[in-house]
């Protein structure tokens, strides 16, 4: 069992305990829990534990009883008593809803991150259990620590979970709190406190005895199971008793695990949270004092703000790799887009160019009618023009009229982020170089246009890949992620048009016309002659060649038998024919020997 | 004589200075890969910065025998452009013909899974289409791409001419394989051939060809500066990629029934 709603969980079922236990569990609570503990709706609660298989799926509960409701839905999971649901325990999924939610949170704190992989712990570096955040120096912006405790749980109710937020002074101590008290939460620790006073603040009052850390089984200490189950033979099982041995026989004993996670418990040995997400290190963001709806002042503001970031990557001799563009506004969700590059770039040419092509993009759905803004014998207003000093020498002559383009939307804020960064690569020209073939800058500057205009995942690189599969013998890679590319190795065949130049996929079945189309097999073996007759499923209305006549087969190559694919389920089991037909054209065909079909796969 | 062919040359050159603009590159010339070819072309190749057309319907090495021009116009070490629209093209095959992968870029297009003709797409799917031909619009303006090489369908007239502009100021070789309605439609290449598959009947004037050999004929059927109508068959080599012109059955034409003569002459009285 993989987790547990809390209702279950009341009913005796725990983390790690056997399916089949569980189930005769949950058979019996049907008669024992009161309707009335089922007053909100309930979810899964996230609580996980290390090496679970994956249990069956099954919904069980519709024949324990005739009281059960049809209530329980799969994800808000209103439930009634009686009816339990049993699913698969998916950790792929499980992780992606744990980054989320760390990701949400990131309004409370800068530094979130995931419970991290240790050497004490290894099952958890797949697997993290917990979303850790250091708010350290935040409680006054809201409010005090137990204002932030709530404020967090509320969002993270919202989003449908049931969790557990406890505030200390350690990682140690908030996990282990966490995990193992029992009290309602939120929980703000206090200060080590004194003997006398062992208490913690609980929501609005005061609860005294509430186990403190030290008072918590030796399980919240985070160490291997083996060492906690060698510490229970001993007798050891609170943290306090663990506390008072010497640090010497258990280092002698155990190794310096335990110490090492006394001490940060203690906070003696400073175990910070790794945040999953760190804020750029490039990042510049202007406030409008009067929100805007005009599109060449973004524009204006945006560009400005790129050409700063440019001039404090030169000076870090680092390049861009990927900006991030957030609009702000007044009201309504940001407009954010991001722009791509090819190559590591400090020089704003290199990128203005893609900022106005996104930039329309992503105001095109809220720009309006242009209007007509008349001047008289001034420059035009912008936000910062009264900083600029006035600039007699190169005046040229101001139109009298400028057409601005005026937007539905209210924007406040423009934020320019600089998400992914390289050392800036130096290239030394040669004196007389007059190939321009060999200019990769410009090689460079085109994907960054295409991959801006048509995306990222349109404008790709081959890599060859040694699989039979032809589907699979060769992946695509967007440009802007394939940061080295090197000469294919090919594999030799003895025939240089072992395979065609246009690859059908999906394959295109052939349709049977005739008697003439069946096929036979070679006498005294499986293999099937190709049929006489070839007329396959048109690819799309509109196709040219959609409705191709039948033509009939004259010559033949083959079979090359291909088989393989068994670890990705079902094997791939065809033999593989070239054929050339009456009007001398030549494809590629196969029959899949499972199906008993033929199909065209690609044409020479 | 001399005169004369001076006299020819200056106007065949003021001609092709009106129907085309300067050219970057234009002194060099791509061969096509096939000697037979370039016997048919005035150059003796593709200058830099044409565009040919592939007119084919499909299964016939038009894909081979285009790709063999762009290969031979990445040897000083520019870029290829492949043009997948319809997400066919198969990079092992192509780099076992020797196209340098590394040097290539695909431009795909995930939203159409097939080569939908432009009169079927719907209205607003128009934009998707400029995006792409302006795509391609920007490879062929780009001096570091040797060529631009991929199935495309009809092609708008205003597009084309955008192409042969942009395919003139870079130096960069456009090879377009089209499908057989393209024929038809108006075009701004330099060149055009009509290939299609050699049937059997067709076929009886050559040799029957190799078991390993896929015969197919061109027919130029545009060319500046040269006359247009001209056909040659070629044989393809499946197992070693050569390309030669389709040999011819001479017996089946050039024979002569001599020897029967010579035993039963037919006796002409002579005047003494």
């Amino acid at each position: 069992m993989a987790a547990a709603s809390p209702l279950a969980m009341r009913a005796g079922v725990s983390v790690a305990m056997p399916l089949v236990e569980a189930k005769s569990l949950l058979q019996g609570v049907q008669q024992k829990i009161p309707q009335s503990s089922l007053q909100s709706q309930q979810k899964i609660q996230k609580s996980r534990s290390d090496g679970m298989t994956e249990p069956q799926v099954s919904t069980w509960g519709k024949g324990v009883s005739q009281r059960t409701s049809r209530g329980a839905t799969l994800g808000g999971m209103r439930k009634s008593a009686n009816d339990f649901h049993l699913l698969p325990y998916q950790p792929a999924e499980d992780r992606f809803a744990l980054e989320a939610m760390a990701d949400s949170l990131e309004s409370y704190s800068p530094i979130v991150g995931l419970e991290s992989f240790d050497e004490l712990r290894p099952a958890k570096k797949y697997s993290p259990e917990c979303i850790l955040m250091d708010v350290t120096g935040l409680a006054h912006l809201f409010g005090d620590e137990q204002r932030l405790a709530e404020l967090a749980t509320e969002h993270c109710q919202q989003a449908g979970y049931l969790v557990r937020i406890v505030i200390a002074d350690t990682l140690g101590q908030a996990w282990a709190i966490a995990r193992y008290s029992r009290r309602q939460f939120p929980v703000v620790l206090e200060q080590e406190p004194s003997a006398a006073q062992k208490t913690t603040r609980c929501g609005t009052a005061l609860c005294a005895g509430l186990l403190t850390p030290h008072e918590l089984p030796v399980e919240s200490l985070r160490l291997p199971a083996e060492m906690v189950d060698t510490l229970s033979q001993l007798g050891i099982c609170t943290v306090s008793q663990l506390e008072r041995l010497p640090r010497a026989e258990l280092a002698m004993r155990f190794g310096h695990a335990i110490s090492l996670r006394l001490d940060q418990l203690n906070g003696v040995v400073d175990e910070p949270v790794i945040a999953r997400r760190l804020p750029p290190e490039f990042q510049r963001h202007q406030s409008l004092d009067f929100p805007t709806c005009h599109r060449e002042t973004i524009e204006t503001i945006a560009t400005r703000l790129v050409q700063e970031l440019c001039q404090q990557l030169r000076s870090s001799q680092r390049g861009a790799l990927q900006w991030r563009f957030t609009l702000d506004r007044v009201e309504g969700e940001s407009i954010e887009f991001t722009i791509r590059l090819f190559q590591a770039t400090a020089t704003p040419a290199d990128v203005l160019p893609l900022l106005a092509m996104h930039l329309e993009q992503a105001l095109q759905p809220h720009t309006g009618r242009f209007r007509k803004k008349h001047f008289r014998n001034r420059m035009p207003d912008t936000p910062d023009s009264e900083h600029r000093k006035p600039n007699t020498e190169n005046r040229k002559p101001e139109p009298s009229v400028q057409m601005i383009r005026t937007m539905s939307i209210d924007i406040q804020d423009v934020t320019v982020a600089v998400t992914s960064s390289n050392l800036l690569a130096q290239h030394q020209r040669r004196l007389f170089d007059e190939n321009p073939h060999a200019d990769q800058q410009a090689i460079t500057s085109l994907i960054n246009r295409l991959t801006s205009r048509i995306g990222g995942s349109n404008v790709v690189c081959a890599k060859l890949q040694a699989n039979a599969q032809p589907e699979y013998s060769f992946r695509l890679q967007p440009l802007v992620e394939a940061r080295q590319r090197r000469a294919a190795r090919t594999r030799k065949r003895s025939h240089l048009f072992a395979r065609p130049l246009r690859l059908f996929h999906p394959p295109r079945e052939l349709q049977a016309c005739s008697n003439l189309s069946t096929s036979e097999s070679f006498p005294g073996t499986s293999i099937s002659c190709p049929p006489a007759l070839l007329a396959y499923e048109p690819s799309g209305a509109g196709d040219p060649r959609a409705h191709p006549p039948p033509e009939k087969v004259t010559r033949v190559w083959g079979p090359e038998r291909i088989e393989t694919g068994w670890w990705r389920g079902r094997t791939t089991c065809r033999d593989y024919w070239r054929v050339e037909t009456e009007a001398g054209n030549h494809y590629w065909i196969f029959r899949n020997l499972r199906r008993q079909k033929w199909f065209v796969q690609g044409e020479f | 004589m001399d005169q004369k062919t001076q006299l020819i040359q200056k106007l065949q050159d003021r001609i092709c200075s009106v129907e085309s603009g300067p050219r970057a590159g234009s002194e060099q010339t791509i061969s096509s890969g096939c000697t037979a070819l370039d016997r048919l072309l005035p150059a003796g190749g593709y200058q830099r910065g044409s565009l040919v057309q592939w007119i084919t319907g499909g299964g016939n090495g038009a894909d081979y025998l285009s790709l063999l021009a762009a290969k031979e116009a990445c040897h000083s070490g520019g870029s290829l452009v492949v043009i997948d629209q319809a997400n066919q093209f198969y990079p092992p095959a192509a780099s076992a013909i020797g196209l340098p992968l590394e040097r290539t870029i695909i431009l795909r297009d995930q939203a159409a899974r097939t080569l939908v003709p432009a009169s079927a797409r719907n209205k607003t799917e128009s934009l998707e289409d400029n995006d792409f031909l302006w795509s391609i619009d920007q490879a062929l303006r780009c001096p570091a791409v040797a060529a631009v090489w991929g199935p495309m369908d009809t092609i708008d007239a205003r597009w084309f001419r955008r192409f042969q502009l942009s395919a003139e100021s870079s130096g960069c070789l456009g090879l377009f394989v089209q499908p057989l309605s393209a024929a038809s439609s108006p075009t701004w290449a330099d060149v055009q051939w009509q290939v299609e598959g050699l049937s059997s009947r067709d076929r009886r004037p050559f040799l029957e060809p190799d078991r390993n050999e896929q015969p197919v004929r061109l027919t130029l059927s545009r060319c500046r500066g040269t006359f247009a109508g001209k056909t040659v068959c070629l044989g393809i080599n499946t197992v070693t990629g050569d390309v030669q012109e389709a040999r011819r059955n001479h017996e089946s034409t050039n024979r002569l029934p001599v020897v029967p003569q010579l035993v039963h002459p037919t006796a002409s009285r002579q005047p003494a």
